[in-house]
């Protein structure tokens, strides 16, 4: 004969505002560099962040012109997700704490 | 290099002879390693130590051995790429598109570091033997990027 277990009901934490800072926290910027195609660059960013070609080609002059563009702002894994993704083109990305 | 057809996801590919040659030579170019342009560091999160940029640099750097041996393996496939007298027609889905941009573009990051990382624009020819053939390298794959990107695009 089974018997009915007594499982606690589950406790839901509420998500406070700074958590929800600290999980979007991070900045995902690339920067210039002199040898990448400017082409190959927006293909990169249409394809790891899966942009439209409009949105990839500003951010590729904001890089080409500015020196850098804040692509992303994540939590701080699927930030370093994409710094990594990046480099795997060969762009130059990094990540840093929003202000 | 153009597309002939789309078959489902995979892009059915035709190379002239030559291009074929140039892109299975280029893929073998053991001229240094390619790097990232510039240092790998996540500025800004305080923890960019030396063992960290290592441990980075060497994830990087296995990640790109392994698109140069898939790239290479694609070319030599029989069931992938057919090569007839005067063309090759391969057979690609799009996550090996990508595959060989970064394969190819890694091989213009090694020609570029070799020939001392020069402005995009700087780019005269070299008198020296290795240089020269580090240019032309970079003119080979510059081609092969262009090519595939814009059959990506079509």
């Amino acid at each position: 004969m089974r018997h009915a277990l007594d499982i606690p009901e589950p406790v839901v934490e509420p998500v406070t505002v700074a958590e929800r800072v600290e999980d979007s926290g991070y900045l995902v910027i690339c920067w210039d560099d002199p040898v990448n195609f400017m082409e190959y660059v927006t293909h990169v960013f249409q394809t790891v962040f899966g942009w439209d070609k409009a949105k990839a080609q500003k951010h590729m002059l904001e890089v080409h012109n500015q020196g850098r563009s804040v692509l992303t702002r994540e939590g701080f894994e699927k930030a370093e997700f994409h710094v990594h993704c990046l480099q795997q083109y060969h762009l130059l990305a990094t990540m840093e704490r929003a202000e | 290099m153009k597309k002939l057809e789309q078959r489902g996801e995979t892009l059915v590919i035709q190379l002239s002879f030559e291009e074929w040659v140039v892109l299975s030579t280029l893929l073998r170019y053991r001229e240094g390693e390619a790097r990232a342009p510039g240092q790998l560091s996540k500025g800004g999160l305080g923890e960019t130590t030396t063992e960290a940029q290592t441990i980075l640099e060497e994830s990087l750097r296995k990640t790109w051995l392994a698109d140069e041996r898939i790239a290479r393996n694609l070319l030599s496939d029989d069931s992938r790429c057919s090569i007839r007298d005067t063309e090759a027609i391969i057979y690609l889905v799009p996550s090996e598109i990508e595959i060989l941009l970064r394969a190819i573009n890694g091989k213009r990051m090694s020609a570029w570091e070799s020939l001392g990382r020069p402005a995009s624009d700087d780019l005269a020819l070299p008198t020296d033997p290795a240089a020269l053939a580090a240019t032309r390298l970079m003119s080979a794959a510059n081609a092969m990027i262009h090519s595939l990107l814009k059959i990506v695009g079509e």
